[in-house]
């Protein structure tokens, strides 16, 4: 059997792992733009200077050996020839497939903004932008991040982290994260990020990069009328899937391509795993992307399993899970925060741990009691006791924080 | 191999296994320095005696799963699962992304609080010649033997209702 795995990240090596496992004399290749391992959760880490690259790397010393996987790294995948089970590259080399896997991840989608276009804007996908960052963003007087989300606002803590004297975060939301945390738990990240030097500006939207004569942007201007000086601009608002290699071949698709709990596409021996996809996610029981680092490392871990003959499924799939930690504080967010159903009651309990933090823990519960969603804000030693409560809907129980003795609450920091 | 069975019956609520837990893992054995040096945020144990809201006692270890989540989490590399079983952090690769922490079912795996970004797991004493949770239980709860079971390595007996399905 020979398998082909597009992409090196997460869910590809997460399949080849797991393929190896059950099929020893299987021909594994791994073919990927990527022309190393690393992990895209540290990109604000190397971006910043804080870890090098070869840091980020995720996998074991001499992991490809150990796991018998031939690596065909730097080539991009051009096309897939379904009927003759063969990947074209760009430098014209063909790799025929028994069973193949996409795991071609996301890219960044640049706002559709006037002046977007040109030298100056940076994207935050791969490790070569985290590097091309590195080596610019010392020189630049002005950082405008475009974004509030998890890259955007990891990486705004990150470089403030290494002393850039000038980082703006603009959120379209009234609050950044606004996916991961509500309002209470929201605009408190928010004066966070401002006590630490951030420039703030949510609730706005740049709609403008204007340049110089040279074509190098000076200055971002906002829907509120507000200018900021900008000589680096991060696009951090949104990806957009790398589905083209199978919307060619008319998979389903909507943003992602579409896969079952098998993580099979509709198209025969053809699977996907990881950002690229779209399944069913059981926090709101609808087909949507699940992208995140635990998510698709499960993704592969099943696709791996059935192309080689194996039984797996996705068991109570979620991409609905961030943890971060900004500027000293740790987060945990796990279920649909960001669009609670009206009939869920919301509790938000408030305390001050023995190290003096206030912590916050925001709970949502359905009418039957079952814990929908919550956000642990400071301590968030327990987050993984909610996130099992919200996909095996069990009920709030032990959980719901004036349950608990004071003194256990005190302690739990 | 050494495997671990917890009697949540037996438990007292003595919490010595949290207190032993904590001085192996002092820099120097010494829970009086580490917390003299560090504060309380240096000494944390990798262990801990919940209470249920039924008023139970509940010994909170680490499992070391057969099919582990805080490993399958992790973005960094750090959580390894060895040949003995034993899942454990290598604190040089942890970043303190705590995605584990976010996806242990039995919130086990816990962030650090010396104010470095790393997470805290059981590692099972394998460095050790005994584990000192166990080794300092005075009533039996904690118990190690040298078994070959399947599944998990820490497995658990009478377990509270609430905590037999969702495996608390």
């Amino acid at each position: 059997m020979k398998y082909v795995i597009i992409g090196n990240s997460a869910a590809g090596t997460a399949a080849a792992e797991t393929i190896r496992r059950q099929d020893p004399a299987g021909e594994i290749i791994m073919v990927s733009r990527d022309t190393s391992f690393y992990s895209r959760c540290q990109l604000h880490l190397v971006a910043s200077g804080l870890r090098s690259p070869a840091q980020a790397n995720f996998l074991p010393a001499g992991w490809a050996e150990r796991y018998g996987v031939e690596l065909l790294l730097g080539r991009t995948v051009t096309g897939i020839d379904a009927e003759g089970k063969q990947v074209r590259c760009e430098n014209g080399e063909t790799v025929p497939y028994d069973r193949i896997l996409l795991t071609t991840g996301s890219r960044s989608a640049l706002p559709p903004v006037a002046g977007m276009d040109g030298p100056g804007i940076y994207g935050l996908r791969h490790l070569e932008d985290a590097e091309n960052l590195l080596e610019v963003f010392r020189d630049k007087q002005h950082i405008v991040i475009i974004g509030g989300g998890l890259v955007g606002s990891e990486l705004a803590e990150a470089l403030k982290e290494v002393g850039h004297p000038s980082v703006s975060l603009v959120e379209m939301a009234p609050h950044p994260l606004p996916l991961q945390l509500e309002g209470v738990t929201g605009s408190r990240l928010g004066q966070l990020m401002e006590q630490h030097g951030v420039n703030l500006y949510c609730g706005d939207c740049v709609t403008l990069v204007e340049r110089d004569a040279r074509g190098l942007p000076t200055a971002v201007l906002l829907k509120s009328g507000k200018r900021l000086p900008a000589d680096l601009i991060v696009a951090a608002a949104g990806v957009r899937a790398n589905t083209e290699l199978l919307t060619s071949l008319g998979a389903e698709c909507n943003r992602g391509i579409v896969i079952d709990e098998h993580c099979r596409t509709s198209l025969p021996d053809i699977y996907a795993a990881g950002d690229v996809t779209e399944c069913r996610d059981v926090t709101l029981d609808r087909v949507m992307s699940s992208a995140i680092w635990p998510a698709a490392r499960k993704q592969g871990r099943v696709a791996g399993t059935n192309m080689a003959g194996g039984e797996a499924s996705l068991q109570e799939h979620t991409g609905l899970r961030a943890s971060l930690s900004l500027f000293g504080t740790s987060m945990v967010s796990v279920g649909a925060v960001f669009s609670p159903d009206p009939a869920w009651d919301k509790q938000v309990h408030e305390y001050t741990d023995s190290r003096g933090r206030l912590c916050s823990k925001v709970c949502y519960t359905d009418n039957q009691g079952v814990l929908k969603a919550a956000i642990l804000w400071g301590d968030v030693s327990q987050a993984g006791l909610y996130g099992e409560a919200v996909v095996k809907c069990h009920p709030l129980g032990d959980l719901a924080p004036q349950a608990a003795p004071a003194y256990l609450l005190a302690e739990a920091g | 191999m050494r495997q671990k069975t917890i009697d949540v019956a037996k438990c007292v609520g003595c919490k010595n296994c949290e207190l032993a837990c904590i001085v192996v893992h002092s820099p120097d054995e010494n829970l009086q320095q580490a917390y003299r040096e560090g504060g309380i945020g240096a000494v944390r144990s990798r262990c801990k005696v919940a209470m249920t809201d039924d008023g139970d006692l509940y010994p909170q270890h680490c499992r070391h799963c057969e099919d582990p989540q805080c490993l399958r989490a992790c973005m960094s590399g750090a959580l390894s699962k060895g040949e003995d079983g034993y899942v454990v952090c290598d604190p040089e690769t942890c970043v303190g992304c705590y995605m584990c922490v976010m996806s242990c079912p039995n919130g086990v795996a816990r962030p650090s609080t010396s104010g470095r970004r790393l997470m805290l797991k059981c590692d099972g004493c394998a460095s050790r010649d005994d584990m000192a949770c166990a080794a300092a239980c005075p009533t039996g709860c904690l118990q190690v033997e040298d078994a070959d079971l399947p599944g998990d390595i820490v497995t658990y007996v009478h377990q509270p209702d609430s905590k037999e399905e969702g495996r608390g």
